[in-house]
């Protein structure tokens, strides 16, 4: 009975889900090639015709997934899991903390800000921050390795080989070109 | 050989020439590596220079920084899992979990060797067989055979780094969908774009590898930092053994085969050699369940063969005036520049400087070899560095590197989102690196495909009338056929244990 209450594992509960999500994707954009589904002069195929292909091989990849869900709990418990070399994460690891979720959302909330503010405004603060976050906590550590990091960036990319970078929107564009021509 | 002794006077016996070659071998390592400095950007910075250097010199500077830059980019891949290029991808593969297993000198030491072991002795080729080669290639390998390859190649994609065979395929259809997105190769009909500019030029392949490698690895080891589960690379200097080696003369000897004849191919040389190398090396393995998890095969494979395909895509090149690639193509600028036109007259026009290129570039790959065996035992330390410190440098580099490519912020959404989809599909073991090759292989198959069946009138059967895609074709189909049969083997053999197990328990 052990053996049995193993094939309803969390694992194949999940590949159950995923494979309902893959499946209701590819007939999504299985929908969507009709938008561009007509013959080419050059092609008679059409432009959907390779798309079609692609999304055929996710219905029966998705449906074999589905069927061998009801297997995935029975090997699991079968393999042996090196968290350094493979790519499944174990449960303790794949635990969400609050953390975690800023591991994730600072790097984006860096994206947005440089797109508003501008490369050279905004990394300083993302390099401090994030290293920050992930532990380092000697105030000479983070503002030597800061400093030393954006300045090799900025005579690298800006100085030496004009690298685009961006430059932030409105009145941030115009101070960012300003500090790039200084630069250079 | 008296060319070829000519064309390494002209090049050592001047101070300068010297100095340029030693140069080219640092700026093509240092730009191959670092991920928002590319081969490309170092060629195009130096252009407008080359014009004040010598023909010979700066044919020369050329020749050496694309020996040098394609091997540079692998070190990023396998001690960060930042591939320094696209034709590094694979390296990163099993280079990265090699180092993650305390094997980054032996990953970087493999690295090395294979790649000066390839570009050399495709230089030797190159020296010896350009214009036959080159006429041969051209007419043997039409579209119809390069999907082929490609469709070959592809087929044993799903089986590596993920244990459910299902997941790969997913994995490598997601790829394939991603390259899909955009106008089509015919007409550049829009596809699934849903009204964005952005997309209507397709998802270029660099933000999508650079989240998909490095913010991904960002993630999860910034995950397992939260979670207490981290484990640090440990650091190790420790160079392959010559018994090593041996083990891996096949893999070597394939690989140079499989890189220099895609380096034949212009506009998709050396990328296509990784690939295709790094999938028949996990084709004819033993154990090919290893791959993805850190075998050195998976290291020796692509690294032999895109050097393997540098001193090919010369050949193309000189002989009937065709680039292989971006690089190639400005070296088109520099003949130019010095008054010379490239093409088949070039061997008769300018024959001492095409041999100073001939020996600029067996003499680069031979450098890579010392230069790299003594990298190989300084750059691991670069591991030392805590993660903590390393993460968000990885993160600027990787935004430069996809913001620079076409100065569009929506490629950095882009590469984060790519991040984020990376870190969830690792997390239910989904195949990063067939998504990757199945983005790659996916364009170039999709072009070529288009081009063979307006040849084939149409009609599938027709790829078996031609020899090599007959061969191709069919191996690939066998390999689909054997992989799910084992596979199901393998689900059956687990259900009739547990069906014993349950039906022996007691008390059930």
């Amino acid at each position: 009975m052990a053996d049995r209450k193993r094939i309803e594992s969390p694992a194949s509960r999940r590949s159950r889900v995923e494979a309902v999500v893959w499946l209701a994707l590819a007939i999504a954009a299985f929908i969507v090639t009709f938008e561009f589904d007509g013959p080419l002069p050059t092609f008679e195929f059409g432009a959907a015709f390779w798309p079609r292909v692609v999304i055929a091989g996710v219905i029966v990849s998705a449906g074999v997934l589905l069927v061998s869900s009801y297997f995935v709990g029975a090997r699991e418990s079968e393999a042996v899991i090196d968290e350094r070399t493979t790519d499944a994460l174990s449960e303790d690891a794949a635990r969400v903390t609050r953390k975690t979720l800023a591991i994730f959302a600072i790097p984006l909330v860096y994206v947005y800000a440089i797109h508003q503010v501008g490369f050279l405004l905004v990394t300083p603060i993302f390099l401090l921050g994030y290293m920050y976050l992930l532990g380092v906590r000697g105030w000479v550590t983070l503002i030597a390795v800061t400093v030393g990091f954006y300045g090799a960036i900025v005579l690298i990319f800006v100085k030496l080989i004009y690298t685009p970078l961006p430059q932030g929107a409105g009145f941030f564009h115009s101070l960012n070109g300003q500090l790039i021509g200084l630069i250079q | 050989m008296e060319n070829f002794i000519n064309g390494t006077v002209l090049l050592f016996t001047d101070p300068t020439g010297i100095a340029i070659f030693i140069f080219g071998l640092f700026g093509g390592l240092v730009f191959g590596a670092i991920p928002g400095l590319s081969l490309l950007t170092l060629a195009a910075v130096l252009l407008p220079f080359s014009a004040w250097l010598t023909a010979e010199h700066a044919i020369m500077l050329y020749g050496v920084i694309y020996v040098s830059g394609v091997y540079g980019g692998a070190i990023t891949a396998i001690l960060f899992n930042i591939p320094g290029s696209v034709e590094n991808a694979p390296t990163a593969f099993d280079g990265y979990p090699m180092t993650r297993k305390g094997q980054a000198g032996k990953a970087i030491g493999f690295a090395v060797t294979c790649s000066a072991i390839g570009g050399t002795v495709s230089a030797v080729l190159m020296m010896m067989a350009t214009e036959p080669i080159a006429d041969f290639a051209i007419r043997a390998f039409g579209p119809v055979e390069v999907f082929a390859v490609v469709f070959f190649g592809l087929t044993v994609v799903a089986g590596i780094g993920t244990r459910s065979l299902a997941k790969g395929w997913l994995s490598l259809l997601l790829g394939l969908f991603l390259g899909v997105i955009g106008g089509d190769p015919v007409s550049a009909v829009p596809r699934f774009t849903m009204g964005s500019l952005y997309l209507t030029g397709g998802l270029n392949f660099v933000p999508l590898i650079l989240g998909f490698f490095a913010v991904t690895e960002v993630f999860v080891q910034g995950q397992r930092m939260a979670s207490g589960t981290h484990v640090p690379s440990k650091v190790s200097v420790a160079y392959p053994s010559f018994k090593e080696f041996w083990d891996l003369r096949v893999a070597v000897v394939r690989s140079t085969v499989i890189g220099w004849f895609c380096g034949l191919l212009p506009g998709i040389g050396a990328t296509l050699a990784a690939f295709v190398s790094y999938n028949e090396a996990v084709r004819w393995s033993k154990h090919p369940e290893t791959f993805g998890h850190g075998d050195p095969e998976g290291v020796v494979a692509p690294e032999t063969a895109n050097n393997a395909a540098t001193g090919a895509a010369m050949i193309p090149l000189l002989a009937l005036g065709l680039p292989g690639g971006a690089l190639t193509a400005i070296m088109i600028g520099v003949f130019n520049l010095h008054g010379m036109d490239i093409g088949p007259l070039i061997m008769v026009e300018a024959h001492d400087l095409v041999w100073v290129l001939f020996a600029s570039m067996f003499w680069a790959s031979l450098a890579i070899l010392f230069l790299g065996i003594v990298e190989a035992k300084g750059i691991v330390h670069l591991l030392r560095i805590p993660f903590p410190i390393m993460a968000p440098a990885i993160l600027v580099f990787s935004t430069i590197g996809a913001y620079a490519l076409r100065a569009n912020i929506l490629d950095v959404y882009t590469m984060f989102g790519a991040g984020v989809a990376g870190f969830f599909m690792r997390r239910s073991d989904y195949s990063i690196p067939a998504v990757v090759m199945g983005l790659i292989l996916g364009q170039i198959g999709e072009n070529v495909f288009s081009q063979a069946m307006v040849m084939l009138d149409y009609n599938f059967l027709n790829f078996f009338t031609q020899p090599i895609s007959a061969v191709l074709i069919g191996g690939g189909l066998a390999t689909v056929a054997y992989n799910i049969f084992k596979h199901s083997r393998s689900y059956l053999a687990t259900f009739g244990r547990l069906d014993e197990t349950t039906a022996h328990e007691p008390g059930d």
